[in-house]
């Protein structure tokens, strides 16, 4: 197909009103390019500050998480000292009994087995299965608190 | 069917009820639950927003150049420019970054620090009643280990079920105890770390299969796996031990095993990387007795088979270099064959044929050797899984503690200044 002149149709005094018609469309197309390109440009520079913003955003918003969490570290520090002497005694308590319980089920293990013997087994052990998860839930909460 | 159900069953490894560790890390972990998500979060964003700045800046350059409103020479200062500043941008945003990862850290150190004064009296005083805990769980094994357990008990479908449910029970407390001894240590270590102003110590967090492994080298004591192996698997009497009754009744101890046989009768720092292989148990089943018909029907003979399956099913399909062995014979007939019909030329023919094969050869070297190396890659990525579901089933849980690490912000701008380079 062919090519369309702009021009085309156009009736010119002279060669001089052309000249100056095609310096004056020239000059509109380059206002037009750089329309477009100061256009890009805003867009981009729109992105950046909405970037920046974002991040800033972002950073004062993990500031503030973290400041949560020193202050539930803090309460939770003092709510252990509170605690604490209570704790001790408990997980004394239950240490001895854990120590009392063993002793019990040694002597039962030192006989011939049977099928007696291993059922008194299985309840000695669970007693101490149970006593075992007090003393270790005992320093888990004290650990945690 | 009745029989069945009344019959005594091992534990079918990685199937666990509730794990101490999980319970007892939930809590250690809340310092790093809401730390290590900010850490990465905090890098991403940084990352991602300073590398924005520098593409839009680019973006801007390449727009300006896309226009002929400027000479060659501004042209040029300006893509430069562009790049310039686009890579400064890069190099800032990774120095903030790693600047700010630094802040969180000596923040938190600074309410850990609180943390370790407070506690560290209270687990000084905790840490020998954990080891007495211990050392009695330790005592009611160790009593057992030694024991035999008669064929009259072990035929008995009740006194079985006994005896595998009070190892279990048994095995169970020493393990939790060990457990809580090793991190109450650990704790204790890290709670010096923070006061001496360190992030961490250079203690490695305990998991449950430390505790295994330790169980196993000391307790039940891995010396009397060794050798002839004659104590466990053979079986020339009719009765089981008590180390055996405790490594078939334990799942978390039967895996521990499995490691231990499959890496050569050792256990190798988690963190490497092991060419596990199955062990070849050394089991006898020949001759049938009550010992050897629990230990068959043991998870440690199924999990040992399953693997062993795995392993010898993708062996059987090969590496591909037989096909290439007779494509290559066959070839070589070829050339011979042409060698004898064409005798009207037959020095031109040697010379040609010798280099075809010249040619062929090297190719063919080069193809078996790819085929090879791409099988090998294969198996080892099997022995991996094998491996890595066996240490989870004993308990492994991976810590890494290298977000702790310190950044240096220096590095850290240096490296961003090269990223997009």
């Amino acid at each position: 197909m062919e090519e369309m002149d702009i021009y085309d149709g156009i009736e010119y005094q002279n060669d001089e009103q052309r000249e100056a018609l095609q310096a004056f469309n020239l000059c509109a197309q380059n206002v037009a390019t750089s329309l477009c390109v100061i256009g890009g440009m805003l867009n981009a520079t729109s992105n950046i500050v909405s970037k920046i913003s974002d991040t800033v955003v972002e950073i004062s918003r993990l500031d503030h998480q973290l400041d949560c969490l020193l202050a539930t570290l803090d309460m939770k520090l003092e709510k252990f000292k509170l605690v604490v002497p209570v704790m001790e005694k408990q997980l004394n308590n239950i240490s001895g009994r854990i120590d009392m319980i063993t002793e019990a089920i040694l002597e039962k293990n030192k006989g011939e087995m049977s099928e007696e013997g291993l059922k008194q087994q299985a309840i000695l052990l669970d007693t101490l299965s149970q006593a075992s998860e007090s003393f270790n839930n005992m320093i888990f909460k004290l650990m945690m608190i | 069917m009745v029989e069945q159900e009344n019959k005594a069953t091992l534990p079918v490894a990685g199937v666990e009820k509730s794990s101490p560790y999980e319970a007892l890390m939930k809590d250690i972990v809340s310092i790093e639950e809401v730390l290590l998500p900010q850490l990465n979060e905090l890098a991403e964003k940084i990352d991602s927003s300073f590398n924005d700045v520098s593409q839009s800046i680019r973006f801007c350059a390449e727009q300006l150049l896309s226009t002929n409103m400027f000479s060659e020479k501004n042209r040029t200062r300006i893509a430069i420019g562009a790049t310039v500043t686009s890579v400064l941008v890069d190099s800032i945003g990774a120095g903030f970054s790693a600047y700010k990862h630094n802040k969180y850290l000596d923040t938190i150190l600074v309410e850990k620090r609180k943390i370790a004064n407070a506690k560290i009296s209270v687990i000084e005083k905790v840490i020998p009643l954990t080891k007495k805990a211990f050392e009695n769980a330790s005592q009611i094994v160790l009593q057992k280990v030694d024991k035999e357990y008669s064929s009259d008990l072990l035929q008995n479908q009740d006194t079985l079920k006994l005896i595998l449910s009070n190892a279990e029970k048994e095995m169970n407390i020493l393990r939790t105890s060990c457990f809580y001894m090793l991190m109450v240590q650990y704790l204790h270590a890290e709670y010096n770390a923070w006061m001496s102003g360190l992030q961490v110590s250079d203690v490695d967090r305990p998991s449950l299969y430390t505790a295994n492994t330790q169980i196993f080298l000391k307790i039940i004591c891995a010396d009397h796996f060794r050798g002839d192996m004659e104590i466990f698997l053979s079986n020339k009497s009719d009765s089981l031990k008590g180390r055996e009754v405790y490594v078939l009744a334990d799942k978390q101890l039967t895996n521990t095993y499995l490691i231990y046989m499959g890496n050569t009768r050792k256990f190798i720092d988690p963190t490497e990387d092991c060419d596990y292989f199955p062990p070849e148990l050394p089991v006898n089943f020949e001759n049938q007795n009550a010992a050897l018909s629990v230990i068959e029907n043991s998870s440690m003979i199924s999990i040992n088979d399953a693997d062993t399956k795995r392993i010898s099913d993708f062996c059987e399909l090969g590496d591909g270099t037989t096909m290439s062995h007779i494509v290559f014979g066959l070839l070589c007939v070829g050339v011979v064959v042409l060698l004898v019909v064409l005798d009207w030329a037959l020095w031109l023919s040697i010379i040609l044929g010798v280099i075809a094969e010249g040619v062929l050869i090297s190719q063919w070297v080069k193809k078996v050797e790819e085929q090879k190396n791409a099988f090998y890659r294969k198996l080892l990525n099997i022995q991996h899984d094998i491996y890595a579901r066996l240490m989870k089933d004993a308990g492994y849980v991976k810590y890494d503690k290298s977000v702790y690490q310190k950044k240096n912000v220096f590095d850290e701008a240096v490296d961003g200044l090269f990223k997009n380079l």
